[in-house]
């Protein structure tokens, strides 16, 4: 059977050369490829058609039907060895077989594959032309992108920030499948980036236990998740080690180019760890917690309501309205509104009171007695003594007096000398060398030592001089009714002697309030108990606070909170753009308030006639050193709704980046 | 059984709505910690893979793997899905470094040598039908040469019956430069026809003029001829497209999967614990 087509070509179906085939005849091309073709080693056959085959008749042909079947001639007897070999007279011209389409595709394909694999192999690694490195280190054959304008100078090349560089072709392998978690190069990051402390891989940069704490507090305020919402969380599992440390690439991309902002974050990014999600600032944002006690115990609710009520000040005189401005300012970068100086806002009816100079001389508190001349044991003598005393060791049983009139005789004769080395010695508690020494010579400048030598000498002497120690420069000792003890008055505010001493008992204490003991420690709880007590020289507790802080240690807070830096917060508030938005009377108007801008958002509380708050007074009237506990000085606390007027969407912006940061710095965790 | 119509209809409606929930899911990630560059550049290399795949199963005819008609189809949808899955990965920008742009550009040329090899192969095989007569790609040096034969024979029956030359030099000079071999491949494919074939024609009806009847006659058996030869060649081009296109489509997409499984691994290892 001939097959065809219409149009009468035809070709034998046995000659039919399959697609799949890797060789064809070498006269395909010509149109009359042979009919054997080439074996499948593209080797040409047709010099193998015939071999002579030696039979009882002699040689014969055994060439195909498809090449002619058996010729004539028949094969030719070797001339020397008929017998043993014939040749075909009809040798065909050989051919040079070529390769089919498939074949040829094929060939292609794996030398493409090969080229692109060697590609690969040389990027992998090789080495740069200056023998510096890896291509992969050094070469920008792979680059993802520009960095960052600030990593853009870094001059190391991908190993800088990249374990991978470094890494030999093998070991690569590791880095695919994170062989530490994949955090080797955030370490790298924090070469740099030092400022984030021990916990800087955790999420916010703290301790984990911080965050479940803020967490659990925050879980009862979830509004549940939006679709969005949870649809990104389905899409997000914020990979994190198995000790919770999450990769700083999770969200600072770089490789965005010079001018990507790295820190840039949505707020859907937020919110995908966060287990308490809401819609949006407005929408589910958790209410702003009660402010923490103040620095300075004020309360704007007596001043504004009382004092200054109806543009009165404080004795009745019209024209001493008192507004905001009076006392607070912004500071130099418009974060803070800070608190003028004492001279400036409280002097004026405060000064005197510190002094008891206000107060007729019969009704003056007794102020605060350091010393006690002849004391007959130890509950008459003073903290001030008492230190001395247990620091020398000198009261032994029935010598006390001698151990008194011994104390004596060494403060009037070597002076601060003295004290700052009792100090430096007292037991049980290291003080601050610094403290005691300065503390020393407050006593010395405050002429304490003077007035004891006069009034010691005043009562061996029975000489009629009971006043001539207040008569000593300084002028701030005078004896007390009986002529036995050395009483001191504060000479004003920030009195440098009531600072400096207050200063020592604070650091002499390891915890406070302390139960009264009969070591060291307790002494210098009972001189911070005279010290700070009401009644005490210079009243410096009734408006300076305490803090027991974190580190059990005490501090006195002398000044006002200063935010020294409001990017190292959790949150963070600029007064800055707020004032002078609210400047504009046009807008304080739309804000609500325009008679006074700064209620629009703290506004005054009802007064409260208490005299103890007790955010600042313990029941003794002490200072009470929980600075955890909650109040607004006589302000309402700042809402959240009084935010939402303006931040939304399309008005200021409701980005969590606009209050919050996300690294807070460990030194703004426990501290105010 | 659905129509031709119906189920081209189901294919796209499908694809679009793919596509349409592939770039929700982009639009919503983007928004998360997820660096979505990992995410869309998996999905993308199991597609290559699933396209590549289809190649293998054309080799492997005799395994129960649905047939090569259904897999062409997921081959050309899921084609599609590559590009928008590519533009997602790339952040739809121009990649930096050279090996990211190979590779981009390899992607690229994978892909748009698929469109024109989808386009060939949706338009092609309609011209060779109304070309008619076709004749086995392979076969075709035979069968052109069958007919260099047929016209040979004719021209030497006919020129040793004629008393001139004329017929056998404008065989030699005009004729048989286009019977031998295959010329304008490019015009064949882009207008159906030739230019050499044209002016052939031309000259033949010139050469009527210069000839007697009896070499007339045998002229006109030999136009016949070329012209088969013309539908020859016409059918070779199209044909040789046809196989042609695959010789760049198939080594470049090997070359793709190499350089994507290689990216794959550098992203990884550079990725900095967020992959």
């Amino acid at each position: 059977m001939k097959p065809g087509n219409s149009s009468g070509e035809t070709f034998d179906a046995g000659h039919y050369q399959l697609p799949q085939q890797d060789w064809t005849c070498g006269h395909h091309c010509e149109g009359t490829p042979c009919a054997i073709g080439p074996n499948g080693s593209g080797a040409c056959l047709v010099a193998q058609i015939c071999t002579p085959m030696l039979s009882g008749s002699g040689w014969q042909c055994t060439r195909p039907k498809a090449f002619g079947g058996k010729c004539k001639e028949g094969p030719l007897p070797d001339p020397d060895n008929p017998d043993q070999a014939a040749t075909c007279p009809h040798q065909p011209v050989v051919c040079q077989p070529q390769r089919t389409l498939r074949s040829k595709r094929r060939l292609i394909t794996g030398i493409t594959a090969a080229v692109a694999l060697g590609f690969c192999l040389v990027i992998l690694g090789g080495g740069s032309r200056d023998g510096t490195g890896s291509i992969a280190n050094t070469s920008p054959i792979i680059s993802p992108g520009e960095l960052s304008a600030h990593h853009g100078t870094l001059e190391q090349g991908c190993a800088a920030c990249h374990s991978a560089a470094s890494a030999s072709p093998l070991d690569l392998m590791s880095c695919v499948f994170g062989g530490s978690g994949g955090l080797e190069d955030s370490r790298k990051c924090l070469k740099c980036h030092h400022e984030f402390g021990e916990h800087a891989l955790h999420p916010h940069s703290v301790s984990p236990d911080w965050v479940q704490d803020k967490q659990d507090a925050l879980a009862t305020t979830s509004k549940g998740h939006s679709g969005q919402q949870m649809l990104a969380r389905l899409l997000d599992t914020h990979a994190t080690t198995e000790t919770g440390e999450l990769a700083c690439s999770s969200c600072h991309v770089e490789h965005r180019g010079a001018a990507f902002n790295l820190k840039e974050l949505t707020n859907r990014q937020c919110q995908t760890c966060h287990s308490s999600s809401f819609h949006s600032f407005a929408d589910g944002h958790p209410e702003f917690t009660e402010p923490k006690r103040a620095f300075l115990h004020f309360d704007h609710s007596t001043h504004l309501m009382t004092h200054f009520n109806n543009g009165k000040d404080a004795k009745g005189v019209k024209g001493a309205a008192m507004s905001c401005s009076d006392c607070h300012a912004q500071d130099a970068t418009g974060t803070s509104m800070v608190l003028a100086s004492f001279e400036t806002t409280c002097a004026q009816c405060h000064a005197a009171q510190i002094t008891d100079d206000h107060m007729p001389l019969t009704l003056r508190m007794k102020g605060t007695e350091f010393f006690r001349l002849a004391a007959e044991d130890i509950t008459t003598q003073t903290p001030f003594m008492e230190l001395m005393l247990l620091a020398g060791r000198d009261i032994t049983k029935g010598s006390q007096q001698a151990s008194i009139q011994s104390l004596t005789d060494s403060l009037i004769t070597q002076r601060e000398t003295f004290v700052a080395e009792r100090l430096g010695l007292a037991p049980d508690v290291s003080l601050d060398d610094s403290l005691a020494a300065v503390a020393a010579r407050r006593l010395n400048e405050s002429g304490f030592f003077i007035a004891l030598k006069h009034a010691h000498t005043a009562l061996t002497t029975d000489a009629a001089a009971p006043e001539a120690a207040a008569a000593q420069p300084g002028g701030a000792w005078s004896l007390s009714t009986d002529g036995r003890g050395l009483i001191y008055r504060s000479r004003g505010h920030a009195d440098p002697l009531l600072r400096d001493w207050l200063n020592l008992a604070a650091d002499g204490l390891n915890t406070y309030p302390r139960p009264p003991a009969t070591d060291s420690s307790g002494a210098f709880d009972r001189l911070f108990h005279q010290l700070a007590a009401p009644e005490a020289a210079g009243h410096c507790m009734k408006c300076h606070t305490v803090d027991t802080l974190p580190d059990g240690q005490t501090r006195i807070n002398w000044n006002s909170r200063q935010i020294v830096s409001a990017a190292d917060g959790f949150t963070k508030f600029a007064h800055g753009p707020h004032v002078t938005l609210l400047s504009s009377p046009e807008q304080a108007q739309a804000m609500g308030s325009p008679d006074n801008r700064c209620e629009t958002c703290h506004a005054v509380r009802e007064r409260d006639t208490t005299l103890r708050k007790p955010e600042f007074l313990l029941e003794d009237w002490m200072p009470n050193p929980d600075f955890n506990h909650p109040s607004s000085a006589g302000l309402t606390s700042v809402t959240r709704q009084s935010c939402v007027n303006c931040h939304t969407a399309s008005q200021a912006g409701d980005s969590c980046l606009q209050c919050h940061n996300y690294h807070i710095h460990p030194s703004q965790l426990g501290e105010r | 059984m659905k129509s031709f119509t119906q189920r081209r209809t189901f294919s796209i409606c499908v694809t679009v709505l793919t596509a349409i929930i592939v770039l929700a899911v982009y639009t919503i990630g983007s928004g998360t910690l997820r660096q979505h560059g990992f995410l869309s550049g998996w999905i993308l290399l199991a597609l290559i893979v699933f396209l590549a795949l289809y190649n293998v199963r054309k080799a492997l005819p005799f395994l129960p793997l649905g047939s090569s008609a259904s897999w062409l189809q997921f081959h050309i949808y899921c084609g599609f899905l590559t590009f928008l899955m590519f533009a997602i990965h790339v952040r739809f920008a121009v990649p930096n470094g050279v090996f990211e742009c190979s590779l981009a550009l390899i992607y690229l040329s994978v892909f748009l040598s698929g469109i024109i090899g989808l386009y060939m192969s949706r338009t092609y095989p309609r011209r060779l039908t109304d070309l008619g007569n076709e004749v086995i790609f392979e076969h075709i040096p035979v069968v052109r040469r069958q007919l260099q034969d047929q016209i040979e024979s004719l021209l030497l029956k006919c020129n040793s019956e004629a008393a001139t030359s004329a017929l056998a030099e404008f065989y030699k000079d005009r004729i048989r430069p286009f019977i031998v071999g295959q010329h304008d491949v490019v015009s064949h494919l882009i207008l159906g026809s030739s230019w050499r074939y044209r002016s052939l024609v031309r000259a033949i009806a010139d050469q009527n003029r210069y000839l007697n009847d009896d070499e007339r006659q045998v002229l006109t058996e030999v136009e016949s001829l070329v012209s088969r030869k013309h539908q020859v060649d016409t059918q070779y081009a199209l044909q040789g497209a046809l196989k042609m296109w695959l010789f760049f489509h198939i080594p470049a997409t090997y070359a793709l999967l190499i350089f994507a499984v290689f990216h794959s691994v550098l992203v990884h290892a550079w990725s900095g614990g967020v992959s």
